[in-house]
């Protein structure tokens, strides 16, 4: 029963090689299309200016509020797109501990960026409202082109 | 992190990749599966029963839009071996 399988470093290097690619063919099939990926980040900008400038029921707040709905709607949508395409993406907290924990600082990062900019811009600094805004439409695209499940896609040969 | 560990049932190409596809996703449909790795239903069936035989991945059949659909997912004792393998095999690499 106890075979012995001799494997030199030129085996094991295809092995790792193999591997890698097609973990990276997995985390291709999570990340979403050019066009939504640029939509969703748009929107993420949107969310973030408006609810930044958004005081008690003006406009501001109606905009926040919309944006944020279609927003989650896109995502669930594409999640329920990849699960009807035989792709099942697990929660967000479900990956390897070094993924999760890039998940939980991007978020805290994004949370923390969109308090920043709702603060400073009650204060009367509009500009940083935009300046939150961009910089959560850069973070929600790289993030969904890059990092779809909170692991680095390489770019063409394995993640060795 | 998990120690070092050579998995003979894992190292075959086709095994090793069904667990790569499996470690990043919650359970993948067998059809998808079999197109990742471009082969048949017989030889995807031959290698999925030797990993599940061992406990290493799980077979789901469930009914949806009435269509009987059979997912795949990597269980903890599968994810803890790939990830020990891998971990050998960077060691003989040198990693």
């Amino acid at each position: 029963m106890n075979r012995e399988i001799r494997v030199d470093v030129d085996v094991a290097k295809a092995a790792l090689a193999l591997s890698g690619e097609t973990k990276r063919q997995a985390l291709l099939l999570l990340r979403p299309p050019m066009w939504l990926n640029g939509l969703i980040s748009v929107l993420a900008a949107s969310a973030t200016i408006a609810s930044a400038q958004a005081s008690h029921s003006s406009l501001w707040t109606f905009i926040a509020l919309g944006t944020s709905a279609v927003l989650l709607a896109l995502v669930l949508g594409w999640c329920c797109y990849l699960k009807l395409s035989g792709v099942s993406v697990k929660s967000p907290l479900g990956y390897s501990p070094k993924s999760t924990t890039r998940n939980l600082a991007l978020a805290l990062f994004s949370a923390f960026t969109v308090l920043l900019g709702y603060h400073l811009t009650q204060q009367g600094n509009w500009q940083f409202a935009y300046l939150a805004g961009l910089l959560i439409g850069i973070l929600s695209g790289v993030g969904l082109y890059k990092l779809p499940t909170g692991e680095w896609i390489p770019q063409d040969r394995g993640n060795e | 992190m998990s120690k070092a560990c050579f998995d003979p049932l894992i190292h075959a190409n086709n095994r090793l990749q069904i667990c790569a596809l499996l470690e990043s996703v919650d359970e993948m449909e067998f059809s998808v599966v079999k197109a990742q790795l471009a082969v048949s239903d017989s030889v995807l069936s031959k290698h999925v029963k030797a990993l599940e035989q061992a406990g290493y991945i799980a077979v789901n059949k469930r009914t949806s839009l009435a269509r009987q659909r059979t997912w795949l997912s990597l269980t903890r004792a599968g994810e803890a071996a790939y990830q020990r393998h891998v971990a050998a095999l960077r060691e003989i690499v040198g990693f």
